[in-house]
C-alpha cells in the first residue's frame, strides 16, 4: 500500500508537470493520466475506460485565462483510483472526483495567495541584482514546490486513508444515487460543450455548428471525418477570400499597399 | 553588427535554452504577475548571452520581464522570440526604447491568447480527444497514446517555429501581422472548424436516455424513439442549448454542475431518467 500510494504521488506529480515541465501537453487530462494510474494498480485497460468516461464528463473544463475551474490532475487520478477499488467505474470516479478536486483547489489557492508571494519578491531581488542563476533556481524549485507538491501529498493521503474506506462509502449511497451519476455523466459533456460553444459563438458561424450536428446525427460520420470537412470548408474560404481580395485591389487599386505582394 | 544574428553559435544555443525553459515556464505561475515570472525565467539564457558585457543591463531586462504577463503556453515561445530579438537590438542601439520591449508583449497578449486558447486548448484538444477516444472507451492503450502524439506534435512544432519566427523577423513580424488581419482570419477559420467538430460530438457524447413510454401495454412507444425520428438524438441536443442558455445567462460554473447533477440524481429517482 505505502509503494502504491509512493507511485500515485508520482503519477500525480506527472499530472502536475502539464505546468511545471511539458508545456500544457494535456498529460493532466484523464484521458492520459488514468492509464498511470491503472498501471499502478494493475488494471490499464479499464482505467483506460474510466478514463475516456471522465474526459468526455471534463471535456469543457479548460484554463482559459486566469480561471480554473477544477483541478484536473486529483479529479482524473483520484477518480480513476476510487473508480478501479470499487469497481464501480465513472460513477465511483464522479462521487469521490468531483468533491475531492475542489478541496486540493482550496490548497492550491492557499498556496497561490499567501506563499507565492514570498518567492515571488524574492525573484524580484533576484533580478534587481541581475542573479540571473538564483532567479532560475527559485522560479523552478521554488514554483514547483510551493504551487504543486501539496497538491501531491494531498492526493497521496487521500489515496492512502481512502482506498479502505471507498468500498463502504460507495456501498452506503443508495443505487438511485449511483445511477443518477452515471447518468450526469452522460450529460456533463452537454455543459463542456455549452462551455466551448460560448467561448466561439458569433453568430455568422452558428451554422457550421448545425452542419457538424446533422453531419453526424443523420450521416454518422465519425469525428475524423467532420475534421476533413470542415478542413475543406475552411480552405474553401480562404481561397475565396484571396480572390476576393485580388480582385477588389484590382478595381480599388488607388491604395498602396506593398505588403501584399508578398503573398 | 546586428547581421550576425543566427550565425552565432552562441546565441543559437542560448535560444534552445529558451526553447526548453518555456516548457517549464508555469511553475512559478503566480495570482497577481501570473506568467510573468515563468517569462523572466525562459529569458535568462538568451538574456545571459546578449548581455554578457553588461551585468547592468542584464538585471534592468531581467527587472523588465519580471512585469504582469500571460499567454497560451503553446504561443509563449513566439512573443520569447520577440523579445529576444528586441532585447539584442536594445544592447547595440543606444537610442532604442526599451519601454518598446513590454509595449509590444502587452500588445501580443491579449490577440494572441484569444486565439491560442481557441485554437490549442479548445479546437485542436478536442478534435485529438474525438480521434483518439474510440480507441480508449473499448480499453485500448493506443488511444491515450494517439492523443498525447497527436496533441503534442503539433504544438511543439508551433512552439519550436514560433520561437524562430519571432526571433528572426522580431518587430516586423509583429508589424506585418497587426497590419493584416492575420490573427483575426485564423481565429476566424479556427472557430469554423471548432464550432463543426462541437456540433458533430454532441449527437455522439451527450447521453440523456428516459425510459417514459407513451401509451400502455403491447402498444407502448419509448419517447426517445419516437423524438429520434424527428430529429436524432433530439435530447442531447435540447440539454445541450438549455446549458448554453445557462451558460450564456452566466450563471456561476458551479452551480450549473450542481444543478447538472441534481437533476440527474432527481431525474433517475423519479425514473424520468435512466443510464
Amino acid at each position: 500500500m505505502l509503494v502504491k500510494t509512493l507511485l500515485i504521488g508520482l503519477v500525480s506529480l506527472v499530472g502536475y508537470s502539464e505546468y511545471f515541465l511539458t508545456g500544457a501537453s494535456m498529460i493532466f487530462r484523464p484521458i492520459a493520466l488514468a492509464p498511470l494510474v491503472g498501471l499502478v494498480l494493475g488494471d490499464v485497460g479499464e482505467a483506460i475506460k474510466v478514463g475516456a468516461a471522465m474526459e468526455l464528463a471534463y471535456i469543457g473544463v479548460v484554463e482559459v485565462g486566469i480561471s480554473t475551474p477544477q483541478d484536473m490532475v486529483s479529479a482524473s487520478v483520484l477518480g480513476t483510483a476510487f473508480a478501479l477499488s470499487t469497481g464501480k467505474g465513472i460513477s465511483a470516479a464522479l462521487t469521490f472526483g468531483l468533491p475531492l478536486s475542489m478541496l486540493v483547489l482550496i490548497v492550491q489557492n492557499v498556496m497561490y495567495i499567501f506563499v507565492a508571494p514570498i518567492y515571488v519578491n524574492k525573484m524580484d531581488e533576484y533580478a534587481k541584482e541581475g542573479k540571473d542563476h538564483q532567479l532560475s533556481m527559485l522560479a523552478f524549485w521554488g514554483g514547483t514546490a510551493v504551487n504543486f507538491i501539496p497538491s501531491v501529498i494531498f492526493i497521496m493521503l487521500a489515496f492512502y486513508f481512502g482506498t479502505g474506506f471507498s468500498k463502504q462509502i460507495i456501498n452506503a449511497i443508495p443505487q438511485f444515487v449511483q445511477d443518477g451519476l452515471v447518468v450526469a455523466s452522460g450529460l456533463l459533456p452537454a455543459f463542456g460543450f455549452a462551455l466551448l460553444i460560448q467561448q466561439m459563438l458569433r453568430k455568422d458561424i452558428v451554422p457550421y455548428m448545425i452542419l457538424g450536428f446533422a453531419l453526424t446525427a443523420y450521416l454518422k460520420i465519425p469525428i475524423i471525418g467532420i475534421a476533413i470537412f470542415g478542413l475543406v470548408i475552411v480552405m474553401i474560404i480562404y481561397y475565396n477570400e484571396v480572390k476576393m481580395k485580388k480582385k477588389f485591389d484590382s478595381i480599388g487599386g488607388g491604395i498602396d499597399d506593398d505588403d501584399d505582394e508578398n503573398f | 553588427m546586428t547581421t550576425t544574428k543566427t550565425s552565432n553559435a552562441e546565441m543559437r544555443k542560448a535560444l534552445w535554452s529558451t526553447f526548453w525553459r518555456s516548457f517549464a515556464a508555469n511553475a512559478p505561475w503566480e495570482l497577481t504577475r501570473q506568467e510573468a515570472t515563468g517569462y523572466a525565467f525562459s529569458m535568462v539564457p538568451s538574456l545571459r548571452v546578449i548581455y554578457r558585457d553588461d551585468p547592468n543591463g542584464k538585471a534592468k531586462a531581467l527587472q523588465r520581464h519580471m512585469q504582469f504577463f500571460n499567454i497560451t503556453n503553446v504561443l509563449l515561445p513566439l512573443v520569447l522570440g520577440t523579445s529576444i530579438a528586441m532585447e539584442e537590438e536594445n544592447h547595440q542601439n543606444p537610442n532604442f526604447d526599451p519601454e518598446l520591449i513590454n509595449n509590444v508583449k502587452v500588445s501580443l497578449m491579449g490577440p494572441l491568447s484569444a486565439i491560442g486558447d481557441s485554437m490549442f486548448l479548445t479546437t485542436w484538444r478536442v478534435i485529438c480527444m474525438g480521434l483518439a477516444i474510440g480507441l480508449c472507451q473499448q480499453g485500448n492503450i493506443l488511444g491515450p497514446i494517439l492523443f498525447m502524439a497527436s496533441y503534442n506534435i503539433v504544438t511543439i512544432a508551433v512552439r519550436w517555429f514560433g520561437l524562430k519566427i519571432g526571433y528572426e523577423e522580431g518587430t516586423k513580424f509583429i508589424q506585418r501581422v497587426s497590419d493584416s488581419n492575420i490573427i483575426q482570419s485564423i481565429s476566424d477559420k479556427a472557430a469554423i472548424l471548432g464550432m463543426m467538430v462541437v456540433g458533430a460530438m454532441i449527437p455522439t457524447y451527450v447521453v440523456l436516455n428516459s425510459p417514459i413510454k407513451i401509451g400502455t401495454g403491447k402498444a407502448a412507444i419509448s419517447l426517445v424513439k419516437t423524438l429520434d425520428q424527428i430529429v436524432p438524438s433530439m435530447l442531447p441536443l435540447i440539454a445541450t442549448l438549455i446549458v448554453l442558455w445557462m451558460v450564456r445567462k452566466k450563471w456561476k460554473v458551479a452551480w450549473i454542475l450542481v444543478i447538472i447533477v441534481a437533476f440527474s440524481i432527481i431525474g433517475t429517482w423519479l425514473h424520468i431518467l435512466a443510464p
